[in-house]
């Protein structure tokens, strides 16, 4: 038995569960390998660079605020 | 126009958004690559069996060793927070989670990735964890404090959703040892300076009030009106150690491991279990992800409404929810009944987790909170581990996960009545000083 978890908090899932689950969405949407790490590695940075793009807004108008 | 803005109001600063919701999206961040980063130790693991030989077991041992630390280091980090803030906390903690990562590419021992993931990284992802984070938001939004938390806390299931997948196309088209370096790079360069640039303790070291109001939400006393900043519940406490000795607190701990336990056995176990029922591993797998994605839905929507009215009821109708699912799965036919499972239990699956830090926080006060998440974590973890190992022995023992799926879901009934008891409007501060929102 592998004793990772799901949690909340921390952990991992099923290794068998995650194999399925990548198999049913190569399945899916039949991306290669590296257009799909290009692809998900966009959108993964979309989050801090969106976040850091309304903070620097926010110092900016801040700052033209006196 | 007469200008109606009291002094109190004119002296806060006017900004074109209230500080807090970069608070929330950062703390979104840190879970989304913290949590989410934890949580792609899976697609490691047999790459590590190909190249060292090492049986599945032993990498397991590096993953429960950090499942334990992480969750009996919890406490004391939370301490750690409660007395000297949150950035002192977790930015230190996201430099070493960076770190870490990045040095595991090193692993040429098993010793090696015990000490880093079990142990090191383990320690970094409870001084990053959302105990702490949810703590520090509780400061931030009174009205709203069940739904920041909800935002915040979906970014470890959005972290989950994304980079575990990314990790395993990133491990196909490279190597493992690359894969690490750019999930410490990700941290390293985008999460540490985002909370480095954006972390604050609180509104009032800003000169804002929670929730940006322009003026101070008031409670209605018998003599005169005073900020709600300076009304305390009636177990409002400095102290967790005296917050142990009333019971809500027990309360929601005790349903908490409930949570661990019924989450935490289906991660490991549903496969197998779908499989035994004649499901395909394909199928299961579509209704395990379906179930994530609504987790989300759930947990931000859960979240939204505990923030018009109570959270204990809510949190109640949530593990009975919960249990229904557990019910069907176990009673329903094959197909049928994992994707009611999916249904009625995807909606549950992570609304715990905001409405027991809300509550928390209304009822006990903020000053201890990071404490007494962490308590709730600890117990929560204890469940999880519990119950995947007594799901792996009983399945062992009879041929079968119908007993210890209905062992853990039964519990379901005992934390939903835990819940419901609690009494919210003796206890909470939202009762104590009416906010808009609840007075409407």
């Amino acid at each position: 038995m592998l004793p990772i978890i799901t949690a909340h908090h921390e952990g991992a899932i099923d290794p068998d569960l995650l194999d399925a689950i990548m198999h049913l969405i190569d399945t899916m949407f039949g991306v290669d390998g590296w257009a799909a790490v290009l692809i998900l590695g966009a959108i993964i940075l979309l989050i801090p660079i969106s976040l850091l793009t309304v903070y620097l807004y926010y110092r900016y108008s801040m700052g033209s605020r006196g | 126009m007469a200008d109606n803005t009291s002094p109190e109001a004119a002296r806060l600063p006017r900004s074109p958004m209230f500080y807090g919701w970069l608070i929330v999206g950062v703390c979104l961040l840190i879970n989304f690559v913290s949590l989410g980063g934890r949580s792609s130790f899976t697609v490691f693991i047999l790459p590590l069996e190909a190249d060292f030989g090492w049986d599945r077991g032993a990498i397991s041992l590096a993953a429960s060793i950090g499942l334990l630390v992480n969750g009996f280091t919890q406490p004391f980090l939370g301490r750690v927070y409660d007395r000297y803030g949150a950035r002192k906390v977790v930015i230190p903690s996201l430099l070493i989670l960076g770190v870490s990562m990045v040095l595991l590419m090193q692993t040429f021992h098993l010793l090696f990735l015990i000490a880093m993931y079990g142990i090191v990284q383990a320690v970094a992802t409870s001084g990053a964890g959302d105990p702490i984070t949810g703590a520090m938001l509780a400061k931030w939004f009174r009205k709203h404090r069940a739904t920041v938390l909800g935002i915040s806390m979906a970014g470890a299931s959005i972290g989950g959703m994304l980079l575990v997948p990314f990790t395993q196309y990133l491990i196909d088209a490279t190597h493992w040892r690359t894969a690490w370096v750019v999930l410490g790079v990700l941290v390293l360069a985008f999460a540490l300076p985002a909370a480095f640039l954006i972390l604050r303790e609180s509104p009032d070291k800003m000169g804002l009030l929670p929730d940006g109001d322009k003026e101070p939400e008031r409670v209605v006393g018998r003599s005169s009106k005073r900020p709600v900043e300076q009304a305390r519940g009636p177990l409002e406490t400095d102290s967790w150690r005296r917050a142990f000795k009333s019971a809500p607190i027990w309360q929601m701990c005790g349903a908490y491991f409930v949570c661990g336990a019924t989450t935490a056995i289906m991660g490991t176990h549903f496969v197998p279990y779908a499989v035994d029922k004649g499901v395909t591993e394909s199928t299961a797998a579509l209704a395990f992800g379906i179930m994530n994605g609504l987790n989300i839905f759930g947990l931000v929507g859960i979240s939204l409404i505990s923030d018009k009215m109570g959270r204990k009821n809510l949190l109640a109708l949530v593990y009975a929810t919960r249990g229904l699912g557990y019910a069907a799965l176990l009673l329903l036919p094959g197909e049928l009944g994992i994707w009611t499972f999916v249904g009625i239990g995807g909606f549950s699956w992570w609304a715990t987790a905001p409405l027991t830090t809300s509550l928390t926080a209304d009822v006990y006060g903020l000053r201890t909170l990071g404490t007494m998440n962490s308590m709730a974590f600890l117990a929560h973890q204890i469940g999880s581990a519990a119950a995947v190992q007594l799901g792996g022995e009983m399945r062992d023992l009879t041929g079968s996960y119908f007993i210890p799926f209905a062992i853990v879901g039964l519990l379901l009934i005992p934390a939903a009545l835990s819940s419901f008891t609690i009494r919210e409007k003796k206890y909470s501060i939202r009762y104590q000083a009416p906010s808009p929102s609840l007075a409407s």
